[in-house]
């Protein structure tokens, strides 16, 4: 039986709740403003974003959150109508559509859309970019970028992520010392792991003609390949894929499998996977006589693993990238709360990007593949548009 | 229960015979009126459905507070899953005055209304059309004029048939949450209510079947309380329907605030299992994660809370399971639904079959049963939710161990003698205080440190984890802080 008194006192601690839910940060000061942050965050706690496993009852509880879990969708988490309690409704997402093969998801072509006050707009060939000439234009030196939903741009509006501000300051630079426009085509579909980042410039960015590669990477990374596989290979895709075939092989997997026993298969190969993927996609563009560049960004407030870390520079290495560049350290020492898109949130704000931005810039401008734009007397491997040629 | 002896208290009744409906009030037929159509509906209605605008206005802003709570704090509200309960506790706080004013005749059928519209809001027309389809394919074989073998034999070749299936109906373009939002209507619920077709003396009413299936709240917690089919129905209309709203508001309160509780831990305490390197470490993690479960209390709370809104009187889903002072007072307290619904389906039927066995016996087979059932069904569970079986290595230690350290506390409890139990009233109240306290502590750390086994993903991953823990710094430096803290405030004041 529930007393009157009882009563009385859960509608003050009701009261006590909403009030307490209500005040300004200002008035509640730093410490309890993040308590209250995280007693509303319905998102993983930093451990568990940082890609630890999980107990039974938060895996059946947080189903949902599987798609996240696995391949950091962030699409609805700012959905405004209710519904798609269980599995990632991925499909009645306005942002993405489904697709057979094993990119799972791709950005939906030609269309705007405005969440959390973020314009959303997409081209033609599904990128959230502007809409560029299928044909490369005379005299552009043109980047295709693959990447997570950090190079898409998560949270902040689309000239303010650092592709953009990369892409402005670029072609600017170029422009001033007498070189080509450039272009920075972002192929960057949020959610995909780094072996679909590869598919999708497959279909998106080698029809344009890049003159570069830039291959977007987080510590995320690491095992992301491998948590995709699990259910890809239960839906039978993946299995041809040249990025994961040396893999697959090893481990011995085969189709008809449910995920569970993908899983048990691919324990322990993570390392091999992602290291495959990357031979594979160095592979691929040196056979196209297109550079490539690795990229190692940070994501905002998850500590970084050094033996992870170190891990993925070594399967860069041994791939045999063009360059490689590591700026994962570009947030360090500065107060998360203050780069990213939200509490407990790993994208960064319109801060955090220009911070990255700047810390790219430093790092790129410098290598060869790129500083023979704005060095009028550095000649270039590939001239604009003709491979080969020199610059001017 | 020999000559002479007699019984100094009631016995204790099985949960599904706690809430009877209470009669029927003589004069309640009086109030109806042949001139008044409207009156003709309220006619015969038992004392504990009466209307008062009063405390049900009451109610209706107590609900309507909890809601803002909901909003504000985003409860259960996750990425990818949209605001379902926000959506759910809504829609029923908007049907709610209709649903009170209905007559009692119309209320389970409005009930259902509410649940099959609220299904549609959460899942979408494509999927709610599939999972009707399948529920009803399950609830209407349970129905056909074939002996109950023939029946329950169907179900379960049709749930064969799914899982050899499933793959291909996910290429075929199922919707993916088609098949847990079914499976969690089906998979437990179906057991216990083919259990009751067996053992009822008269047939159950298609409506009290579908209202038993189409529970409002279940769209939103995938990880549903296994209620039972006849504590559910004797529990409808059981007491007062204002008394009956005032628990569920008051369970929705608790589950909100023990979801609420989970977020702090879970945000603010608790580390992930490679960063322990000392034995404070080792006992942060430990006692945090073994906390999450507030998480599903929580749910348990709120999903229930919701069901007395319609009149539905349940148990308490959980009773201070943190408070355990032995392995079987947890076992009784912890998801006190799933301990009822083994009992009841596993526990009784083989101690009945073992009748003739010693009781010690006895006793450790059935639960030895109970256990394994339990493990395998929450492998099942795994299955229909995620589409993945859950049985590892951990998950039978876990249950494993945790079968052991009930039976053994079964068979002490068994043995106990009243005289020993007379003998321990006698104790000072200071020592049995203490005593209490101690049997909490060890109850409590056991059970933490077997969660962190359940939880880890490999037996040698939470070796390695608990041989840092207690081969690193023994030093304490939170609890240090926390005591300087104290010290300085006190001094302070």
């Amino acid at each position: 039986m529930v007393s009157d008194r009882m009563t009385r006192r859960h509608w003050l601690a009701i009261l006590a709740l909403l009030a307490g839910g209500m005040l300004p940060d200002r008035l509640l000061g730093a410490g309890p403003s993040r308590l209250r942050a995280s007693i509303a965050s319905g998102l993983f706690n930093r451990a568990d974003a940082g890609r630890i496993e999980r107990g039974y009852y938060e895996q059946i509880v947080h189903d949902g959150r599987r798609f996240e879990d696995l391949c950091d969708l962030p699409a609805l988490r700012r959905r405004r109508k209710p519904g798609g309690t269980f599995a990632a409704p991925v499909d009645s997402a306005p942002l993405v559509t489904r697709v057979d093969d094993i990119r799972e998801v791709i950005l939906r072509p030609s269309e705007t859309i405005e969440r959390a006050g973020i314009r959303w707009a997409t081209n033609t060939r599904g990128m959230r970019d502007r809409e560029y000439q299928m044909e490369k234009p005379a005299r552009t030196f043109r980047i295709a970028m693959v990447g997570d939903s950090i190079a898409a741009g998560w949270g902040v509006e689309v000239e303010r992520r650092f592709e953009s501000i990369l892409e402005r300051s670029w072609d600017q630079r170029s422009r001033d010392a007498g070189g080509p426009r450039v272009e920075i085509l972002d192929c960057a579909v949020p959610g995909h792991a780094p072996g679909q980042r590869w598919h999708q410039l497959q279909a998106v960015g080698w029809p344009m003609h890049p003159d570069l590669v830039i291959c977007e990477a987080t510590e995320a990374d690491i095992d992301w390949d491998e948590r995709r596989l699990r259910y890809l290979l239960a839906r039978g895709l993946g299995f041809d894929s040249p990025l994961y075939r040396e893999a697959l092989e090893s481990a011995g997997v085969a189709p008809g499998w449910d995920p569970g026993a993908y899983r048990q298969a691919l324990r322990g190969t993570t390392g091999a996977i992602l290291a495959g993927a990357y031979r594979a996609m160095a592979a691929d563009a040196g056979s196209r006589e297109v550079p490539i560049v690795w990229v190692l960004i940070p994501r905002v407030g998850r500590p970084s693993d050094p033996a992870a870390r170190a891990s993925m520079i070594r399967y860069a290495h041994e791939a045999g990238f063009a360059g490689i560049v590591d700026v994962s350290n570009a947030y360090e020492g500065l107060d998360p709360t203050r780069l990213a898109v939200e509490p407990d949130d790993f994208h960064p704000n319109a801060e955090g990007h220009a911070r990255l931005a700047r810390r790219l810039d430093e790092a790129l401008s410098a290598l060869p593949e790129l500083s023979w734009l704005w060095s009028p007397d550095v000649h270039s491997p590939r001239a604009p548009g003709q491979p080969g040629a020199p610059r001017r | 229960m020999g000559p002479g002896i007699v019984r100094t208290s009631a016995p204790t009744r099985a949960p599904h015979q706690r809430f009877r409906p209470g009669p029927a009030p003589a004069g309640a037929t009086e109030r109806s009126s042949p001139r008044r159509w409207f009156s003709s509906l309220y006619a015969g209605e038992p004392e504990t459905c009466r209307r008062a605008w009063r405390p049900f206005l009451i109610n209706c802003v107590h609900l309507g507070l909890l809601l803002a709570v909901f909003h504000l704090y985003q409860v259960e509200r996750r990425p990818f899953q949209g605001h379902a309960l926000e959506s759910l506790a809504a829609l029923a706080m908007l049907v709610l005055p209709a649903h009170y004013l209905a007559p009692l005749r119309w209320k389970k059928p409005i009930f259902l209304a509410v649940s099959a519209a609220g299904l549609l809001m959460v899942a979408g027309p494509a999927a709610s059309v599939v999972v009707l389809a399948i529920a009803a394919a399950f609830i209407g074989t349970c129905y056909l004029p074939i002996p109950w073998v023939a029946r329950a034999s169907t179900c379960a070749a049709m749930a064969a048939a799914i899982v050899w299936a499933r793959p291909s109906l996910a290429e075929a373009g199922l919707p993916e949450e088609v098949i847990p939002i079914a499976a969690s209507m089906l998979m437990f619920r179906m057991i216990l209510f083919l259990y009751e077709l067996k053992h009822a003396r008269a047939p159950e009413s298609p409506v009290d079947a579908l209202s038993y299936f189409f529970l409002l709240p279940n769209y939103c917690f995938p990880h549903f309380p296994v209620v039972d089919y006849r504590t559910m129905q004797r529990g409808y209309f059981a007491d007062d329907i204002h008394l009956t709203q005032r628990r569920g508001l008051a369970m929705i309160f608790r589950g909100t605030v023990h979801v609420l509780a989970y977020r702090v831990v879970y945000h603010q305490m608790l580390i992930p299992a490679s960063a322990v390197n000392g034995i404070e470490d080792l006992v942060v993690f430990i006692v945090c994660k073994y906390l999450t479960y507030l998480e599903i209390s929580g749910q348990f709370h709120i999903a229930c809370g919701m069901l007395h809104l319609f009149g539905y009187r349940l148990p308490e889903t959980h009773h201070r399971y943190l408070l355990a002072s032995s392995f079987t007072d947890y076992w009784r307290r912890i998801n006190i639904y799933w301990k009822d619904f083994m009992v009841r389906v596993v526990f009784n039927p083989v101690i009945f079959r073992l009748k003739r066995w010693p009781t010690t016996a006895a006793l450790a087979t059935a639960t030895a049963v109970t256990f394994l059932a339990t493990w395998l069904l929450h492998g099942y569970q795994m299955y229909w939710l995620r589409g993945e079986w859950g049985f590892g290595a951990t998950d039978a230690l876990f249950w494993g161990t945790l079968g052991v350290l009930v039976a053994i506390n079964v068979q002490f409890d068994a043995r106990r003698s009243m005289a020993r139990k007379a003998a321990q009233n006698q104790t000072h109240p200071a020592l049995g205080f203490a005593i209490h306290g101690a049997k909490v502590a060890a109850t409590f750390a056991t059970i933490a440190v077997l969660w962190s086994l359940w939880y880890s993903t490999s037996v040698g991953a939470w070796l390695d984890m608990m041989g840092r823990g207690l081969g690193g710094s023994w030093s304490f430096p939170r609890l240090g802080m926390l005591v300087e803290m104290v010290r300085r405030g006190l001094h302070g004041v």
